[in-house]
C-alpha cells in the first residue's frame, strides 16, 4: 500500500483529491486529510511517515514549507498549489513534484508514475535543499528581456542592465558594456517588473540599478545629481519629489 | 521631432564633397595640385555650409511650423529662407575665394549661384522626405504603443482586482462540484490554463511556439463547447516549428478575431486552419462577415505593432471575396 497524506485546507479540494488518487491507483490509501501547518506538524510527529504527500503550499495558517521547518519529512511529497509565484520549477527536484490546481487527472497520473519510479531508488527528500531553493528562487522580477537591434532578436539579462531610459516615447536598455537597445516596455511596466531594491526609478526618464550609479552629486537639499557607469548622454537628475526615497534606497 | 544622423555627417559630408569634387577634377582633367586643393577646399566647405544651413532650416521649421498644423507657411518659409540662404551663402563663399584664390570668374558668379541653389532645392526634398519618413515611422509606432499602454493599463488593473489564489481555488472548487461531468472538468482545466497563460504572458515578449499552440488549444476546445459542430479549427503545426518564438496570445487573438466577424452556424458553419510553411504561420478561414461588428481592425493593429518592435518582416493580410487569411511571421531568438 502507498499511505498518502492530503494537506489541503479547502475540505472539496482535499476530497476530490483523495477520490483521484483512489481511483488512478488501488494501492493508494489515505490515512487522513488535514488542513492547517499545525496538524500536519502533529500528525507527523506522532504517526510513520507516510510514502507520500500531496501537499498545498497555501494552508489555513500559513505556508506549507513551514512544516519542514519543525518536522523530518521523508516522504515523497507533490505540492498543489492555485498560482504558481514561488518559481516552482525548480520543484521538479528528485522526490518532489508539483501540480497546479484544478488538478488535472492525466498529471497527476504523471506524478504518480514519477513517483513509483523513484520510490524503487529510495531516495529521502532534501528538504534543506528545497528550502534553499524556494528561498532563492522566491523572486517574480522578470530576469530577462527580449531586444530587436538591426533586425535580429536577442535576449539581455536583466543583470546585464545597467539602466533604462525613455526618449521620444520610446525605452531603452542600457547594458554594462553600453550598449543600447530598444525594450517593448512602457518604463512604467518595467519598474513594475524589477526588484526594487537593484531599481530605482530616478525621474520621468530613468530606471538606473544600484550597481551603475558611479558617482552622486548632492548640488542641493532636494537637488542630486548623478553619473552612470557606462555614463548617459543626458543629465540625470533625481527627482526632487524621489530625493528622500532615494537616499532610503541608496541606504538599503 | 524625429531625430536626424547627425553623427554620422562628420564623414559624410566630407566624403560627399570629395566625391563631387573628385569627378569634377577627372572629368575636366584638373591636374594642378594648387587649383585641385582650392577646388576640394570649396567642395567641402559649399558642401558643409549648404548641407548644415538647410538642415537647420528644415528642423526648425519641422519644430515650429509642422506640416500637419500650418502646411503654408511652413512651404513659403521654406522657399524664401532656403532661397536667401544659400543666395548668401554661396556668394559670400564665391567673393571669398574671387578675393584669395584663380578658380573662378566674376562674370560666371550669377551661373554658379543659380547651380548650387538648384542643387540645394534637391537636398531640401531629400531633407524633407527623410524627415517625413521618420514621422510616419514614430507615429505609427506610437500610435501603436500608445494603444498598448491603455490595454496594459486596463490589464493591469483587473490583474490587481483579481486575486490569483482566489480565481484559482474558486475553480478548483467547481471542478470539485462537478466532479461525475467529465465535459465539464475538462472545460475548467481548460478555462484556467488559458487564464494563467493570460495573467502571466504580460510581462512576456516573446513565447515559444510550443506554449503558444499548447495554449491555443486548450482555447479551441472552450470555444468548440460552445460551438459544438459549427466551428471546425484545424491546427497543423508541426513540432519541427516548436522552437520559434511569437508574441504571447498571438494565435488566441487571431482565432477569436475569426470568432468575432463571421456568422457561425449550422449553415454556415466556420472553418479555421491554423498552418506552418518556412518561417511562417497562417491562420485562414472562410470569409463570411457578420453583420453589425464594429470592425475597428484594432486585433490586427496590435499585432501588427508587436511584430514591428521585433522584426521587419511583414503580417500580411489578405482578404478575398471567400476567405480571410493572415500570415505572422515565426522569429528566431538568439541566446
Amino acid at each position: 500500500m502507498i499511505s498518502t497524506l492530503i494537506i489541503e485546507d479547502e475540505e472539496p479540494a482535499g476530497l476530490r483529491l483523495k477520490n483521484l488518487l483512489t481511483s488512478l491507483d488501488q494501492d493508494i490509501e489515505i490515512p487522513a486529510i488535514l488542513d492547517t501547518v499545525q496538524s500536519a506538524v502533529n500528525w507527523l510527529e506522532n504517526h510513520p511517515q507516510p510514502d507520500l504527500i500531496m501537499l498545498d503550499i497555501q494552508l489555513g495558517d500559513g505556508l506549507s514549507f513551514d512544516i519542514f521547518r519543525k518536522v523530518k519529512v521523508n516522504s515523497y511529497v507533490i505540492f498543489t498549489t492555485a498560482y504558481d509565484e514561488y518559481a516552482i520549477k525548480a520543484f521538479e527536484l528528485n522526490s518532489i513534484d508539483y501540480l497546479l490546481k484544478p488538478v488535472d487527472e492525466t498529471k497527476l497520473a504523471l506524478s504518480l508514475a514519477k513517483y513509483r519510479k523513484l520510490s524503487s531508488i529510495s531516495q529521502s527528500v532534501d528538504i534543506g535543499k528545497l528550502l534553499e531553493t524556494i528561498e532563492l528562487k522566491n523572486d517574480k522580477f522578470k530576469k530577462r528581456f527580449v531586444v530587436s537591434i538591426a533586425n535580429k532578436i536577442k535576449v539581455v539579462n536583466t543583470s546585464e542592465a545597467a539602466y533604462f531610459y525613455s526618449k521620444e516615447k520610446s525605452t531603452y536598455l542600457c547594458t554594462y558594456d553600453n550598449r543600447h537597445y530598444p525594450v517593448d516596455f512602457s518604463l512604467d511596466n518595467i519598474e513594475l517588473m524589477l526588484n526594487p531594491e537593484h531599481f530605482f526609478r530616478i525621474n520621468r526618464q530613468h530606471l538606473v540599478s544600484f550597481k551603475s550609479i558611479a558617482k552622486i552629486d548632492i548640488l542641493s537639499k532636494s537637488r542630486i545629481k548623478i553619473e552612470t557607469n557606462p555614463p548617459s548622454d543626458e543629465e540625470i537628475l533625481v527627482s526632487s519629489a524621489r530625493t528622500s526615497d532615494f537616499r532610503q534606497w541608496l541606504d538599503k | 521631432m524625429p531625430n536626424y544622423f547627425n553623427r554620422y555627417l562628420v564623414f559624410l559630408i566630407p566624403l560627399v564633397a570629395i566625391i563631387i569634387v573628385g569627378i569634377f577634377l577627372i572629368s575636366y582633367g584638373i591636374t594642378d595640385t594648387g587649383t585641385s586643393l582650392q577646388y576640394i577646399f570649396h567642395g567641402i566647405v559649399m558642401t558643409a555650409g549648404i548641407w548644415l544651413g538647410c538642415m537647420t532650416i528644415v528642423m526648425y521649421l519641422w519644430k515650429k511650423f509642422p506640416w500637419e498644423q500650418s502646411p503654408f507657411i511652413h512651404l513659403v518659409l521654406e522657399i524664401l529662407l532656403i532661397l536667401t540662404y544659400t543666395v548668401a551663402f554661396s556668394s559670400a563663399l564665391y567673393l571669398f575665394e574671387l578675393k584669395f584664390g584663380g578658380i573662378h570668374k566674376l562674370e560666371n558668379i550669377g551661373m554658379e549661384v543659380f547651380t548650387t541653389l538648384l542643387i540645394t532645392f534637391f537636398i531640401t526634398s531629400i531633407h524633407e522626405s527623410i524627415f517625413f519618413y521618420q514621422q510616419w515611422k514614430y507615429n505609427f509606432s506610437k500610435s501603436v504603443r500608445l494603444e498598448r499602454d491603455n490595454i496594459e493599463a486596463r490589464y493591469e488593473a483587473l490583474r490587481a482586482q483579481i486575486n490569483p489564489h482566489f480565481l484559482f481555488n474558486s475553480l478548483n472548487s467547481l471542478t470539485t462540484m462537478a466532479e461525475d461531468n467529465k465535459p465539464v472538468v475538462e472545460y475548467i482545466r481548460n478555462l484556467s490554463e488559458l487564464l494563467r497563460y493570460m495573467l502571466k504572458s504580460g510581462e512576456k515578449e516573446l513565447v515559444l511556439l510550443r506554449d503558444e499552440i499548447s495554449i491555443l488549444n486548450s482555447y479551441i476546445s472552450l470555444q468548440q463547447m460552445r460551438f459544438p459542430g459549427t466551428l471546425h479549427i484545424k491546427v497543423d503545426v508541426g513540432e519541427r516549428y516548436y522552437h520559434y518564438a511569437v508574441p504571447p496570445l498571438v494565435l488566441q487573438m487571431l482565432v477569436e478575431n475569426c470568432l468575432k466577424h463571421n456568422i457561425i452556424s449550422r449553415e454556415n458553419p466556420l472553418n479555421i486552419e491554423i498552418s506552418a510553411l518556412k518561417e511562417s504561420i497562417t491562420v485562414t478561414n472562410n470569409l463570411q462577415k457578420k453583420n453589425g461588428v464594429d470592425s475597428t481592425g484594432q486585433g490586427l493593429k496590435n499585432i501588427i505593432g508587436r511584430y514591428h518592435f521585433f522584426t521587419a518582416r511583414k503580417v500580411e493580410i489578405i482578404e478575398t471575396d471567400d476567405s480571410f487569411k493572415v500570415i505572422i511571421p515565426l522569429l528566431q531568438v538568439e541566446l
